[in-house]
């Protein structure tokens, strides 16, 4: 009897097992209807879905999936716009592309798992979600691709020392002025995916770097006592204070997200402004939040609000928050009679505006984005240019370069305001197709050629830390001063009234002051000055600490040359021409090898103090050595190497030349902008129709010339009426008929002044006809 | 909507004009030679065939005599402009296009040139057109009077929508309204120029 109770009692437990998962818990929970939101004061849960408690040695950091399980269902929340990239069988309108932008390379490569044009699949580069996931995790709010499962792992990657990067929750709902995204990105750069949730919502401090462990190390392995200082592993140290006698923590859930957080990875801003003086949204100005329009329910399908969006996503709902829903309500036939769309928000005149424009362009043309001028606005994004992430380093980057407005014909035929980048990436071609390359790849293959200023950089820093020199070593090239900065490249300034000179003078910054790293002395002299002497040596030994260095070091000065022999200062005789300025250089097999080369000369002169990071030579060069590659390889003939900037692809003709042609992969990617919103006041057509159409109308006819990071004068120059598709020469006939509207207006005033005048005096006199009047008189 | 309105009044208007010329010429001459003993449809070819063969003479009967030299081509131009203005924005209306691109910019410019001229047209004509003067006219005569003040009005009206339509005052719900009532104003110009003209032209004297 017992043993059947037994056998019943398991049978029923294995049968219940599966609905006492944390996900089988998970109902739909219908809003009951009330409009407060939750205390949250819940217990935290790791990721094998244990309570934590703070005080029992090494807790493990919290984990969304089963810290919000009980009540949200995490399996519906990862479907969400944000954490379903990869998944998504939707795209919609194209988005804000991640940028691979790599300086050194001069890479600034569109990426994006949605099928969007222009933008490259992260997978046919041969990025895994892993290496993604390091290159952009800053930025992203884990889950999806971050998240994945151990059949979606590649082998290269370290999912089980790092953990696995869950949705961060807190990251959009914490309203604690504690939630740090910059403590987010730390964590994420450190490989402390696990950890990165918890250090950002300032629960816990977390310690230590998963980048640092070796491949090996797993969750159970625990901390390694034997390692304090290095590879330490992470751990995260909670704030008691935070946990009730339960070990329930208080989450400050904000009942609607606060702007801030939206901010974090949306922000768009122009470059080079003040921070006082940069635009604001009028609908965040008047108070109204991001996700007031930007909505969803527990599915985190976020609306994004644009037309067409209700055709995409098939849901006739998210209509109502767009512009058009908003401010001229469902049922456009009414025309703002039944007031306008959701909560009153006003109907638009648009006094004086043909309908056609209403038409053909989406509101966002006239009310969105900077007021279109000759010059494209310069603008810097969170995203594309790692902006919001604080600390002593500057995170931020000037690459890549994203202007806007281009006004652009979407799929739906309307003309919307887009932002615009230009691609710049190397690549190889194999007939038409066109597989972008690695910037690791190309770093590996071009060597010093891509690696001038940091190798110059790294002299003059060796100088300075194995030397007792006063000052900053520096050089001085072309009137120019050229030091070595925090970020391991180099600064340059202006040195003064000295004229510039095509050589290299080595050099010492001391109180804004440039001075010969060794003053002036006679070489040939028959009693050398001692002092000069031991500082000959004493650089002489710095620079010997250079990493790789291609031979000894030496100094040259006239027939002279010294160099350190056995630990003493040896003066042997110049093999060279006589130099008319020490400077140092490298002895290889008693073969002179400058210090600073010519081609280094040159492409220092060229980019430092400039945003472009690369000169036609080097990509001259790059291309030379891997079609070496592609030739001691035997790869087949119809493969080509190139580098894209500026809208032109580059290549090496028969002779070895650079040339440069367009390219469809060369292209400008673009993507619909949606913010800042302007006031009507400052609405484009609020001056009258000039404002876009005239014979110069910035509108239609400003440049958008390509540019990238590559020096060159080839880059593609085109107008904004090509985006649009229309004709530059209508464009300009009809902006030019503008000039002469006011006295057509008169004519056509005084025409139907004249033509109704007659009319009326005609019916007034049959009126006095038909009445007897005139008839009388006469 | 608009569309059928269109074709169905048009239609209609051809239609009863000349089936009324059909039937008017077949009392006129009934057994006189050349006169229309056939159907309806082939008379109706008949005339259209001769209209094209006898265009010059039209014109030299229309124009050169009707008009002196000065006044002349104030009435050609308003012609020209009219067919041109009549055949893009119906053809446009039509086909179901909003009217765009060079088309848009002759009717613009045409428009104009349309509007001066009919203020002309009116100045030089409206005296021969008053209803007060010519008590005795026959009902022939006094419907083309008023086809031809129904055409100016309809072109004053098409004058002054065009000219709401480009100042910055009107809101764009009143501006749609504004443009119905071009687009109506045009089939009213037009179905009264087909009318004056079928009219004036048999007592043309």
């Amino acid at each position: 009897m017992k043993h059947k109770i037994l056998l019943v009692g398991i049978i029923l437990g294995l049968m219940a097992a599966p609905f006492l998962s944390p996900q089988a818990e998970q109902k739909p929970q219908p809003w009951d209807g009330s409009r407060t939101t939750a205390v949250h004061l819940i217990p935290l849960k790791d990721e094998f879905d244990q309570p934590i408690v703070p005080t029992v040695p090494n807790p493990l950091p919290y984990s969304t999936r089963y810290t919000c399980a009980p009540c949200h269902d995490y399996s519906v929340i990862e479907q969400g716009l944000h954490f379903s990239a990869t998944a998504a069988s939707q795209h919609g309108r194209p988005g804000e592309p991640w940028v691979l932008a790599d300086f050194q390379t001069g890479t600034v490569l569109p990426l994006s798992y949605h099928d969007w044009k222009g933008m490259w699949d992260p997978q046919e580069l041969g990025l895994t979600f892993w290496d993604f996931t390091l290159l952009f995790g800053r930025h992203m709010t884990g889950g999806g691709m971050s998240e994945p499962e151990i059949k979606e792992t590649s082998p290269e990657s370290r999912w089980n020392v790092s953990g696995r990067l869950e949705i961060n929750c807190m990251g959009c709902h914490n309203a604690s002025r504690m939630q740090s995204h910059s403590e987010w990105a730390k964590q994420v750069l450190r490989h402390n995916f696990r950890w990165a949730g918890t250090a950002a919502s300032g629960l816990g401090e977390v310690g230590g770097m998963a980048s640092r462990l070796p491949g090996t190390w797993d969750i159970y392995d625990g901390p390694n006592p034997d390692d304090t200082e290095w590879a330490v592993v992470p751990f995260v140290k909670y704030d008691r204070e935070s946990f009730d006698s339960k070990h329930r923590v208080f989450f400050d859930i904000a009942p609607k997200i606060e702007d801030q957080r939206c901010l974090a990875c949306h922000s768009v801003t122009q470059a080079g402004v003040k921070r006082y003086t940069a635009a604001e949204d009028i609908h965040s100005a008047a108070g109204i939040k991001c996700v007031d329009c930007h909505r969803n329910d527990v599915s985190h399908a976020m609306i994004r609000g644009y037309e067409g969006e209700d055709i995409d996503y098939q849901n006739s709902e998210v209509k109502e928050f767009s512009c058009q829903g908003c401010h001229l309500g469902r049922d456009l036939k009414k025309k703002g009679r039944n007031g306008s769309g959701r909560l009153g928000a006003p109907y638009p005149k648009h006094a004086g505006i043909p309908a056609v424009h209403f038409e053909r362009l989406s509101c966002t043309v006239c009310h969105s984005g900077p007021v279109p001028a000759r010059e494209m606005t310069q603008v810097r994004t969170s995203r594309a240019n790692r902006l919001g992430i604080y600390g002593v380093a500057q995170w931020s980057t000037a690459w890549p370069s994203i202007v806007e407005p281009v006004f652009v014909r979407e799929r739906s035929g309307k003309i919307s305001p887009h932002r615009l980048m230009w691609p710049a990436f190397w690549g190889r071609m194999e007939g038409e197709k066109i597989l972008p390359l690695e910037p690791s790849l190309i770093q590996q293959a071009a060597g010093y050629i891509l690696t001038v200023e940091e190798d110059v950089a790294r002299i003059l820093t060796t100088i300075s830390l194995y030397s007792e020199i006063e000052g900053i070593p520096v050089l001085v090239l072309s009137g120019k001063v050229y030091e070595p900065n925090v970020d391991g490249r180099l600064d340059v300034s202006s040195v003064g009234d000295e004229a510039p000179s095509g050589k290299a003078i080595w050099a010492v910054k001391q109180e804004g002051k440039v001075s010969p790293i060794i003053p002036e002395f006679d070489p040939d002299a028959e009693t050398p000055d001692p002092d000069i002497e031991s500082r000959i040596q004493m650089l002489l030994e710095s620079l010997a600490m250079v990493e790789n260095p291609p031979g000894r070091p030496a100094l040259i000065y006239r027939k002279a040359l010294y160099q350190i022999t056995e630990g003493y200062l040896e003066k042997v005789e110049n093999p060279e021409e006589p130099a008319e300025k020490a400077g140092f250089v490298w002895v290889q097999d008693g073969r002179i090898i400058p210090m600073v080369t010519d081609f280094q000369v040159r492409t220092m002169t060229a980019l430092v103090g400039y945003e472009q990071s690369l000169t036609e030579e080097q990509v001259k060069e790059v291309l030379k050595v891997l079609s070496q590659i592609k030739s001691s390889s035997g790869q087949s003939p119809n493969q080509d190497y190139f580098y894209i900037s500026g809208g032109r692809m580059f290549r090496l003709d028969a002779e070895g030349s650079l040339f440069s042609a367009p390219h469809p992969a060369a292209e400008p990617v673009v993507w619909p902008l949606g913010h800042q919103v302007r006031p009507a006041q400052q609405s484009l057509g609020a001056n009258g129709c000039k404002d876009c159409h005239s014979a110069g109308s910035a509108f239609f006819f400003a440049g958008v010339d390509g540019v990238g990071p590559l020096k060159t004068q080839s880059v593609a120059q085109s107008s904004a009426h090509a985006f649009m598709g229309l004709s530059k020469p209508y464009q300009k006939l009809f902006g030019l008929s503008f000039t002469g509207r006011p006295a057509f207006k008169v004519i056509l005033f005084a025409a139907a002044a004249l033509v109704g005048s007659l009319i009326l005096i005609i019916i007034l006199l049959a009126l006095g006809k038909l009445s007897g009047i005139i008839e009388k008189r006469r | 909507m608009y569309s059928i309105i269109f074709i169905v009044s048009i239609l209609t208007l051809l239609l009863t004009l000349s089936i009324h010329r059909f039937l008017e010429t077949k009392s006129r001459a009934p057994g006189a030679s050349g006169a229309p003993s056939s159907g309806y449809f082939s008379w109706a070819l008949r005339r259209v065939l001769f209209s094209v063969k006898r265009l010059k003479q039209s014109y030299q009967k229309w124009i050169i005599k009707r008009y002196k030299a000065g006044e002349r081509w104030v009435f050609i131009c308003l012609a020209l402009t009219y067919g041109y203005l009549a055949a893009s924005g119906f053809v446009f209306s039509l086909a179901g296009i909003r009217l765009q691109g060079v088309f848009l910019l002759l009717h613009m410019l045409l428009g104009g040139l349309f509007a001066v001229c009919l203020s002309l047209a009116v100045v030089f004509r409206a005296r021969f057109y008053r209803f007060d003067t010519q008590p005795s006219a026959s009902s022939r005569k006094r419907l083309s009077i008023l086809l031809f003040w129904v055409f100016m009005a309809s072109g004053c009206l098409l004058i002054a929508t065009a000219l709401c339509l480009m100042l910055p005052i009107f809101s764009l719900r009143t501006q749609l309204d504004i443009f119905a009532i071009h687009r109506y104003g045009a089939l009213a110009s037009l179905l009264s120029a087909i009318s004056f003209i079928s009219f004036s032209r048999v007592d043309d004297s």
